[in-house]
């Protein structure tokens, strides 16, 4: 079997892959970067299209009866798919215990810690709070339906600079506006030397000597002996090979770093029996209306798909916050099927009243959506050779949250004179689910950090317990909800924790080049 | 009917989609007893899987093309009957409904004989092949999903534009591929107005 060796493997490509490659890589590290997914540059690959084919090379998903996870399989990760929100997560979110009384997050991480690399992520990412005559009209007429009932809406951040408003954001940025990590971490990487691999595929880890716990000091990289085994497969040709590393970065999203840890427990067998387990998701609660006669309209065509504002109105009192939606144009098609509550009429759902319709639903459609301190209650399990499942059991906890949630979200509707609409969500088969379904992109906490092995899979700096030099940097460390979007807080933490390991794994270079000098 | 000696395609509704998966012979014997006290002539799922229709709907690509397009032009008004790839998506090997093209065809045109008589379903008035969609949605459940299946994968490629990105639908002013738009199209010059108060100075709640 084909052998290459590297200093440092990052595994994944996204926000939690690409700090750390990058920081290692500035620190003169011999860097290797592989991803499962293919490349995508977005001025070469990206399309303004909502064809499946090309949407479904990208996004993937798995699902059960109760929840599913959608995530990007691409060099980029989700940065190259995902609307730019770029939002810190509040200080309450730091606070949460668990069921036993235990706080969530690692003793010393609370958003104080955090804010600093807060500030280095959005300065790589251009963040800037949306101006004023920037807000898309989609995002007008959402302030002005708070606005009415006397609530706040504020203008959210984005990872974007010079929006020209296509409203193609998830299907890829054709002007480069959108701040991705293809125009700043990754290409900066390469400059410092990283070496990328794409459509390459890790299988499993394992230990390349017996007792890799006998290197847990150690923090010269030079020094260090091989510890990994990454045994590999090249998508395209099927080909197995390994990699051998002395220091292994875990990146690859809260679903691909479960399941490679999922799949490695024979050959790691000091794993923590939470993998897997512990997933937050951020309780995204949908909900749309359409707007009365006479209302500012908004407008489902034009402009940057999160339409500009967020909602902290109860954030204190139900913990969760409020945003509007705007998808791909496609949606309004499917949207069009969506029946006015209490309408006793069956729509017809093809010919000349469903143009209406959608014409309709352009201009008057809106979508609200709440995220929230849901607990972290999903997992995801193996159920196959290679395939994995989520699971969540609704308990009642859950279940009021959805319902109370759902009443806000259409009150807000009814108080402003909306019509509200019946959505259902279907499942793969088209069937609509029988009970509540959550579907989520802000999945995080499969290998969640904590104090003690006993409530988690990593310590506060993402190294595996049990396991040095085998790190989880991406969704799958961060160990609670957020109830904003996920993407700036898991890269402010692999950025946290990228300068831990840029500082554990420098110094003793350092010292010798001083020395030589 | 013979049965092959390895596997044979059998239906199953294990993902929705009707996806063909290959069974032994031996369990082939076993779900045709099970089946047994099934009317054949009336049971969709057996007219498709026993290819129960004319076989010209499965190698007459030209005459399939032609019933589907007028399907097409039914359902989405203002589509043009000679369109490139106005049903393209039907026989596009990425979706499951190309195994079922040659079953709509086949029934869009023996509803069109019941209703009024002819056979020539794509030289029916709208109004006639409007009644004639409609009979189908309100026949037994595996007919309406075929046929809501196939009038929304039309919607799809039709509205959504989805093989021609530059094309869009003039119809939903959609504009397909576009450079952007004007801050006029976008926003509104007056929005601070319309604004709800803000409780952050940056967006970032503390």
């Amino acid at each position: 079997m084909k052998k290459i060796k590297t200093e440092v493997l990052v595994i994944g490509s996204g926000f939690g892959a690409a700090a750390p490659a990058l920081r290692l890589a500035q620190a003169g590290h011999e860097v290797l970067m592989i991803e499962k997914g293919k490349g995508f540059e977005p001025d070469r690959d990206a399309r303004q299209t909502q064809d499946p084919r090309y949407l479904m090379q990208y996004l993937k998903s798995v699902s059960s009866d109760s929840i599913s996870f959608t995530y990007a399989e691409a060099l980029g990760g989700g940065s190259g798919f995902y609307e730019m929100v770029s939002l810190r997560a509040p200080s309450k979110v730091f606070e949460q215990v668990d069921e036993n009384g235990d706080r969530l997050w690692p003793s010393g991480i609370d958003r104080l810690a955090l804010d600093p690399y807060y500030d280095l992520a959005e300065g790589m990412l251009n963040v800037e709070q949306i101006g004023v005559d920037e807000i898309p009209k989609s995002g007008v007429a959402f302030s002005m339906l708070m606005k009415n009932l006397g609530y706040s809406c504020d203008r959210a951040r984005y990872a974007v600079k010079g929006c020209v408003g296509s409203g193609f954001c998830v299907s890829g940025c054709l002007f480069g506006a959108k701040q991705s990590l293809h125009l700043n971490y990754l290409p900066q990487a390469r400059d410092a030397g990283m070496r990328v691999m794409t459509d390459i595929e890790a299988l499993s880890i394992a230990p390349l000597f017996g007792n890799v716990r006998t290197t847990h000091g150690m923090r010269s990289i030079p020094d260090l002996p091989y510890r990994y085994e990454v045994h590999c497969r090249e998508t395209c040709t099927g080909e197995v090979f390994a990699i051998h590393a002395k220091v292994v970065i875990m990146g690859g999203g809260t679903v691909g770093t479960a399941a490679l840890l999922l799949r490695s427990k024979e050959t790691l067998p000091f794993l923590s029996r939470h993998v897997g387990k512990n997933i937050a998701f951020n309780g995204s609660v949908k909900a749309a209306g359409l707007l009365p006669e006479g209302f500012v309209e908004g407008d489902m065509l034009s402009g940057r798909s999160h339409p500009g504002m967020i909602s902290y109105q109860f954030f204190e009192s139900l913990g969760i916050t409020i945003s509007s939606a705007k998808p791909l144009p496609l949606h309004v098609i499917v949207a069009a099927r969506l029946k006015i509550a209490g309408d006793k009429r069956n729509p017809s759902h093809w010919g000349e009243a469903q143009v209406e319709l959608m014409k309709l639903y352009r201009r008057r459609m809106i979508v609200l959506y709440a995220l929230g301190l849901t607990p972290p209650a999903a997992e995801i399990r193996k159920v196959g050779s290679n395939k994995f499942e989520p699971r969540l059991q609704l308990s009642e906890s859950l279940r009021q949250y959805y319902k109370k949630t759902k009443v806000l979200l259409n009150s807000i509707f009814e108080r402003n004179g909306c019509s509200v609409l019946d959505t259902q969500t279907i499942d793969e088969k088209g069937e609509p689910y029988s009970d509540i379904h959550f579907d989520t992109t802000h999945m995080i906490g499969s290998c969640r950090m904590s104090d003690r092995k006993e409530n988690g899979v990593t310590d506060a700096y993402g190294e595996v317990f049990d396991y040095p030099g085998l790190y989880v940097t991406d969704g799958a460390a961060v160990p609670s909800s957020l109830a904003v979007n996920s993407s700036l807080t898991i890269l402010a933490n692999a950025e946290r924790i990228a300068a831990h390991l840029a500082r554990k794994y420098t110094q003793r270079r350092e010292r010798i080049i001083a020395k030589d000098l | 009917m013979e049965v092959a000696n390895e596997s044979i395609p059998a239906l199953t509704k294990d993902d929705g989609t009707f996806l063909a998966r290959k069974i032994s012979r031996l369990d082939f014997v076993k779900q045709m007893a099970l089946l047994s006290g099934a009317v054949l002539v009336g049971c969709s799922p057996l007219k498709i899987f026993f290819k129960a229709y004319p076989g010209k709907f499965d190698t007459d690509s030209a005459l399939v093309d032609r019933i589907l397009r007028a399907f097409v032009v039914t359902v989405i008004p203002g589509a043009s009957f000679d369109q490139p790839d106005l049903v393209r998506i039907y026989t596009d090997e990425f979706y499951p409904f190309r195994n079922y093209c040659g079953f709509f065809a086949a029934d869009l045109v023996q509803r069109s004989k019941e209703l009024f008589g002819t056979e020539k379903f794509d030289e029916l008035t709208l109004e006639q092949r409007t009644s004639v969609i409609q009979n189908g949605l309100e026949a037994d459940s595996t007919l309406r999903q075929l046929y809501t299946g196939a009038i929304f994968m039309a919607q799809v490629s039709f509205y959504g534009s989805v093989y021609n990105d530059d094309r869009g639908c003039a119809l939903i002013d959609f504009h397909g591929t576009n450079s952007g738009f004007t801050p006029d199209e976008m926003c509104y010059n007056n929005a601070s107005l319309s604004l709800a108060k803000e409780i952050t100075s940056t967006g970032n709640y503390a």
